[in-house]
């Protein structure tokens, strides 16, 4: 029993050492993100210009997967693009397009009367972990057309198997 | 604050009231119109604009006056924005034709469509009581795609490499109206096997009714889909064809045509809400092989054995399902035991699923 109440002790002592530190370091706005990331149903917004997630001042590798299906061609596009690999002022355009997409806040939907709709899946990954939204032609977040035109733009075909 | 910010980024749906947009949208200048649209785009209230413009027409009103054949053609003039369908009104029923191709076919072929739902299949129009044909063209900038928004038909132009404008196949407007025939009848769910029937359909009548238009018996025709709308960039022979073939392989800006065939290639990933436009494949193949051991013309039974399963189907029926109606109304039609009946039963069995 002894132990247990010293874990706990221990334990608490760090949690509010962390939270303390935290509150007070400039990663604040990225790990408040991350609840963000973690519970998608979370109706805070993830902010968006925090300056310390999205701007290349500090550095954090950014990861972006597209693609599109469906559509009366049925065709599958995407393509997969990693900031580490793209020549710098592409990463840059990437960041901020992603950045005012709303992409990273905005909510997975559908539009369920239409029939041959463009089908789109963005999967945004960062150290804060990856953020998916799956959207159609009828259900398009606001906001989200000049990122959509942009991995429209670099999508290939994309193989089934 | 917040507003601030947005109107820092997008000045024009800060002050524009929705009238001074409407005539800003209506402008001849491209321009213009593009930067309308961008303004609306990143207003927040784009989801309630249409109700906003006034000179929208109620989509509700879809009633024909007369309960018969009743077509609108409308255009986009480029906007791609689905709140502010269908656009302005640019010819409707009985008037001469335009000088724009794309309302032309749109209007020419939706005429098509109707008439063999009537003559053929005794439907008057989509639902039956002789519901108007809504077509709206132009919509978007190139843009590579057509669809049904549960109301009416809109088509793209298409970008010229891998597509064309979309009204310029009789089996793509027959596709998009044949959807409005299902969520009619059957409803079949937009997902997993019930989708892939409600894509098998709407191609299958569409195929159909191209064949019926072109007089075509079940040798005659390509049996593709979408040949006439494929771009100058492309290498195919379709978008999709019925048989056990690939409407196009190692293509640049296509890939290789994803259909299965088979039951056991059947796709079971999320994409395409379950690959509904790739399992297609697989009844598709079944109607082909049906079709070709019926012979004829494809409109004179097979369609009908087809049509009256539609309606017999619910929105959750698989395709096993889908097979043993097609057997049963084969039956109820023809006979049981008869040709085409066996005929059926031949098509299902070579893609893996037993009457
Ligand atoms: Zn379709």
């Amino acid at each position: 029993m002894p132990t247990f109440w010293k874990k706990l002790a221990v334990t608490i002592s760090a949690i509010a050492i962390v939270a303390l530190l935290l509150f007070l370091s400039p990663l604040r706005d990225s790990v408040l993100s991350l609840g963000g990331y973690l519970s998608p149903q979370s109706p805070q917004p993830i902010n968006l210009n925090s300056g310390y997630l999205l701007t290349s001042e500090v550095y954090h590798p950014m990861k972006v997967r597209f693609r599109q299906s469906g559509g009366f061609a049925g065709l599958r596009r995407g393509c997969d693009l990693d900031m580490e690999t793209l020549p710098a002022d592409e990463a840059a355009k990437l960041r901020s397009l992603v950045e005012q997409s709303g992409v990273l806040s905005a909510s997975s939907s559908q539009n369920s009367k239409g029939r041959d709709l463009l089908n789109y899946e963005i999967t945004v990954e960062t150290l804060d972990g990856a953020r998916q939204v799956t959207f159609d032609d009828g259900s398009k977040p606001v906001g989200v057309e000049p990122l959509l035109e942009y991995l429209q733009g670099q999508a290939q075909p994309i193989p089934l198997r | 604050m917040h507003t601030c910010h947005h109107c820092q980024r997008n000045p024009l749906h800060c002050f524009l009231p929705p009238h001074v947009l409407d005539r800003l949208l209506n402008a001849d200048d491209p321009e213009i119109r593009r930067a309308a649209i961008a303004a609306i785009k990143q207003s927040a209230a784009a989801r309630s604009l249409r109700n906003a413009l006034s000179r929208m027409p109620a989509m509700a009103a879809t009633a024909s006056p007369a309960g018969k054949k009743n077509r609108l053609v409308y255009d986009m003039k480029n906007i791609d924005l689905q709140q502010l369908l269908p656009g302005t009104l640019m010819r409707s029923e009985g008037q001469e034709p335009v000088g724009d191709e794309a309302v032309n076919e749109a209007y020419d072929y939706s005429g098509i469509v109707y008439d063999f739902y009537l003559e053929k299949l005794n439907r008057n129009s989509l639902d039956d009581r002789g519901m108007s044909l809504i077509s709206s063209v132009h919509f978007g900038t190139r843009y590579n795609n057509a669809f049904w928004n549960g109301e009416q038909m809109t088509y793209g132009d298409g970008d010229g490499q891998i597509f064309i404008r979309f009204t310029k196949g009789l089996d793509v407007v027959g596709h998009e109206l044949s959807h409005g025939v299902v969520s009619h009848t059957s409803n079949l769910e937009y997902f997993e096997e019930p989708g892939a029937l409600n894509e098998h359909f709407a191609d299958a009548l569409g195929e159909s009714i191209q064949q019926w238009h072109l007089k075509q018996d079940v040798t005659q025709s390509s049996w593709t889909v979408g040949e006439a709308i494929m771009g100058s960039g492309v290498n195919a022979k379709g978008l999709r064809t019925f048989k056990a073939e690939k409407a196009y392989e190692n293509d640049s800006l296509l890939g290789t045509d994803p259909q299965p065939k088979h039951l056991k290639d059947k796709y079971v990933g999320f994409e395409d809400n379950g690959g509904v436009h790739i399992n297609s494949g697989i009844p598709n193949y079944a109607f082909y092989l049906t079709a070709m051991e019926i012979g004829g013309y494809v409109w004179d039974k097979t369609a009908k054995i087809w049509y009256q399963t539609l309606k017999n189907l619910n929105t959750r029926s698989n395709f096993q399902e889908c097979a043993s109606m097609t057997y049963q109304v084969a039956g109820s039609m023809f006979g049981s035991g008869s040709i085409e009946q066996q005929a059926v039963k031949t098509g299902w069995d070579a893609v893996g699923l037993s009457v």
